[in-house]
């Protein structure tokens, strides 16, 4: 799939935020703070714990009076507003006394076997301060100037599996609340917003004990969680083909049944167009300064429009979302097309759900390069599903402009100009376009007959055999662009791995990293034993409804 | 001794391995040589950290069984490099290459780091060599015997042997972590750090792309 359509998708039922929300509410999780202890400033620990059927896991917080000249999203950052952990059951008070020494320095610090995750969050300052003196003189919020930012805290890293020392993935796949990807991550993330209105409402209390009022729950669930996100999260999609493959995968199976449906009933129909006009409010929510951005965002509102008119010309007893999907080929931006495929899954939970369970992969079963498939068949492979890396020029310089390694500095990814930095020669192996191309060449010109004497004979090429390999069963594995060119726009990558988390209302500060929410209008964690599990969370409700 | 999250380890090995000069292709196969081997309850920071040294700016060619017949596999000159030696009987499938007879691999860099590759066969296999035998099967590994020689005598091989075998070995407990030692851990960080970039001025702000207000 090209990189541009990548970086239009949105959010859908197979978001890996909103298959949590459904496992949380359909299992009867339960989720409280059983310890808060904070200072004046903010400064202390608290403790959220969520039990399910089987197992808990708990939110540890630490809260820091943070110097506002030392507020940074950015990764060079070295303290922040708070910082968290995700730990594996209920931590004892020496389990909290460890990870204080730790979890407030994040990367320089080290976590162990009983930690899931590792992240950190500031305060949106724009939004948490005017919270904070509303609420302590006794007022509430305006909802215009929560929606305006959509959350009172923004996290800037949320590290998993192994990262510092915490739990690997692996160790904990065989969970089943961990059966789809980055459960671990999202279930601290949801937290971390209870998180973010509890620590608002305790500094408004410390601000004026006697007026201060906590804030509505219908103003809480306006607020979700931020996040900033760049570099560091680009190479993910490329590094992890047989993971990504599956993800888009599951998302193309749901839009081929859905597809092939004959008729459309009365209720899946007011489903579809309920969740259409939602999605037009959110886009009208959808805030961003960022110029290119902001053209898509005006023309997906306009098409939108379009669409919920045309689909009163649609026969719903005859293929009406194949009559619709392919209508928003010819007319629709990419944007739109992406929005409508999950607009599409909406009426079926039936169809669609189940597929989530499809999207983890154990990475080292496709590990093992076949050695003795013939150089005749890697070529065949190399030629049906590499067609990109064939409108790759190794003599155009725009076509080599850049080049991706780690940051000796942060120790994270980051992008370099090949012709006018130093440091190309420490490139990492995320050129797909381009190692296919030099591999194509070199399997024409090879006396190998098989995969194992050609390997050992072009070592360098080693990397590249085993992604085309990987290919094979995998037809989603390559982002088909050329992500070295001049004109490739990191933010795409960023936004198509968190449109599968479930983040909305993308909003790109450069082309290299970008804010979103999560987790906006989504059940209050005290309160999922009341709502409903429609799962109709991220849509905002209709204004004559809400 | 630190305590490592495998991945975390793997994470680290694999660009280490690459600081010593090699593929990345190759490089892979280390990450994932170690998280087998730590899986199985089996040092690994160790041998790699050893190794890297023995390799370093090395041509792959020079390290590789180039001299390969159906029982003997060896080098043209030099010692062949556990990581390129067993990724090329995993190509080439350990299974079928010790079918009918043993093989020998001469000269072998710390062979302990063949046994991630041996055992991805779906047969039995024992690899062996100064006094130590191993039996691997399925991705499981298990020392059978250890040598009461000097560790030394695990860092270097004249002769390994790698056989088939018709003893059933059953899967363990897999080990969640790896333990490592400090100065191992210090070299894998050296050569790792060879991978880096240095910051500029311009690449703090145009590499993350920044710039922008950050603290609103």
């Amino acid at each position: 799939m090209r990189l541009a359509r990548l970086g239009a998708m949105h959010q859908c039922r197979l978001s890996f935020m909103r298959v949590l929300l459904r496992r949380l509410q359909r299992d009867q999780w339960r989720i409280a703070r059983t310890r808060w202890e904070f200072d004046e400033h903010g400064v202390g620990v608290a403790v959220y714990t969520a039990s399910g059927p089987e197992r808990c896991y708990s939110l540890i917080a630490f809260g820091n009076d943070l110097d506002p000249s030392k507020r940074s999203d950015r990764v060079i950052a070295e303290e922040w507003d708070a910082t968290f952990t995700l730990f594996d059951g209920v931590p004892t008070t020496a389990d909290i006394e460890r990870l204080a020494r730790h979890v407030p320095l994040q990367e320089a610090g080290r976590i162990s076997a009983t930690e899931l995750s590792l992240s950190r969050a500031n305060r949106s300052v724009r939004l948490f301060d005017y919270v904070r003196r509303c609420l302590a003189d006794g007022l509430q919020p305006q909802k215009e100037e929560l929606d305006r930012v959509g959350y009172l805290m923004r996290t800037t890293a949320v590290y998993g599996s192994g990262k510092f020392g915490a739990c690997d993935r692996q160790m904990i796949a065989d969970r089943v609340e961990f059966t789809e990807p980055f459960q671990t991550e999202l279930l601290s993330v949801l937290m971390i917003r209870t998180f973010s209105t509890d620590m608002v409402e305790h500094l408004a209390a410390v601000d004026n004990p006697q007026r201060a009022v906590p804030l509505e729950k219908s103003l809480k669930r306006r607020l979700g969680i931020g996040n900033s996100t760049g570099l560091g999260m680009a190479p993910f999609l490329i590094n992890h083909p047989t993971l990504f493959s599956r993800w888009i995968q599951a998302r193309e199976t749901a839009l081929a049944r859905i597809r092939s449906q004959r008729l459309a009933t009365d209720a899946e129909v007011d489903c579809f167009l309920d969740r259409l006009r939602r999605q037009m409010l959110l886009v009208a929510e959808w805030h961003t300064d960022h110029a290119a951005q902001q053209s898509k965002i005006i023309k997906l509102g306009q098409d939108l429009a379009r669409l919920d008119k045309h689909t009163a010309a649609i026969n719903w007893h005859q293929s009406p979302w194949q009559a619709l999907y392919l209508w928003s080929e010819k007319h629709l931006s990419t944007e739109a097309q992406e929005c409508l495929v999950s607009l599409l899954m909406e009426p079926y939970p039936q169809l669609v759900d189940a597929l989530s369970a499809s999207m983890s992969v154990d990475e080292s079963d496709f590990f093992a390069i076949d050695g003795r498939m013939s150089i005749e068949r890697l070529r065949a492979v190399l030629e049906q599903n590499y067609a990109f890396a064939g409108e790759f020029e190794a003599q155009n310089p725009h076509h080599t402009a850049r080049f991706w390694y780690t940051s000796e500095e942060k120790l994270e990814p980051r992008l370099g100009e090949r012709f006018e930095e130093a440091g190309a020669e420490r490139e990492h192996p995320l050129a797909v376009a381009r190692d296919i191309h030099a591999l194509r060449k070199a399997v024409v010109e090879t006396t190998a007959s098989t995969v194992a004497e050609f390997v050992l004979a072009h070592p360098q090429h080693r990397h590249s055999v085993r992604r085309a390999q990987q290919s094979i069963a995998h037809p989603y594995a390559e982002v088909a662009d050329n992500v070295i060119s001049a004109d490739m726009l990191p933010v795409d990558l960023l936004r198509c791995k968190l449109s599968f988390f479930g983040a909305v209302k993308f909003d790109p500060r450069s082309d290299r990293w970008l804010r979103i929410n999560m987790y906006q209008h989504a059940p209050l964690i005290e309160d999922f034993d009341e709502d409903d599990v429609t799962d109709d969370w991220i849509y905002p409700p209709l204004r004559n409804g809400a | 001794m630190i305590d490592y999250s495998i991945g975390e380890l793997s994470a680290l090995v694999l660009k280490a391995y690459r600081g010593a000069g090699q593929s990345w292709g190759m490089a892979q196969e280390a990450g994932m040589a170690v998280s087998r081997l730590s899986a199985s309850g089996l040092h690994s920071a160790g041998p790699v950290a050893q190794l890297l040294p023995l390799i370093d700016g090395c041509p792959a060619l020079s390290l590789s069984p180039v001299h390969r017949t159906r029982d003997v596999w060896r080098g043209d000159t030099d010692y062949l490099c556990p990581v390129v030696t067993g990724s090329a009987l995993s190509d080439f499938g350990v299974d079928s290459l010790v079918i009918d007879q043993p093989l020998l691999l001469q000269n072998v860099l710390q062979p302990v780091l063949l046994l991630p590759f041996v055992s991805q066969g779906r047969d039995t296999i024992t690899l062996s060599f100064n006094g130590h035998e191993y039996l691997c099967a399925a991705g499981a590994i298990r020392a059978v015997q250890q040598s009461d020689t000097h560790r030394e005598d695990a860092s270097i091989a004249h002769s390994v042997r790698i056989e088939s075998d018709t003893r059933s070995l059953h899967p363990r407990a897999t080990c969640s972590r790896a333990l490592i030692d400090e100065a191992d851990e210090r070299r894998l960080l050296e050569y790792a750090h060879r991978t880096y970039v240095p910051a500029t001025e311009a690449s703090r702000i145009a590499g993350a792309g920044a710039g922008l207000l950050d603290n609103d």
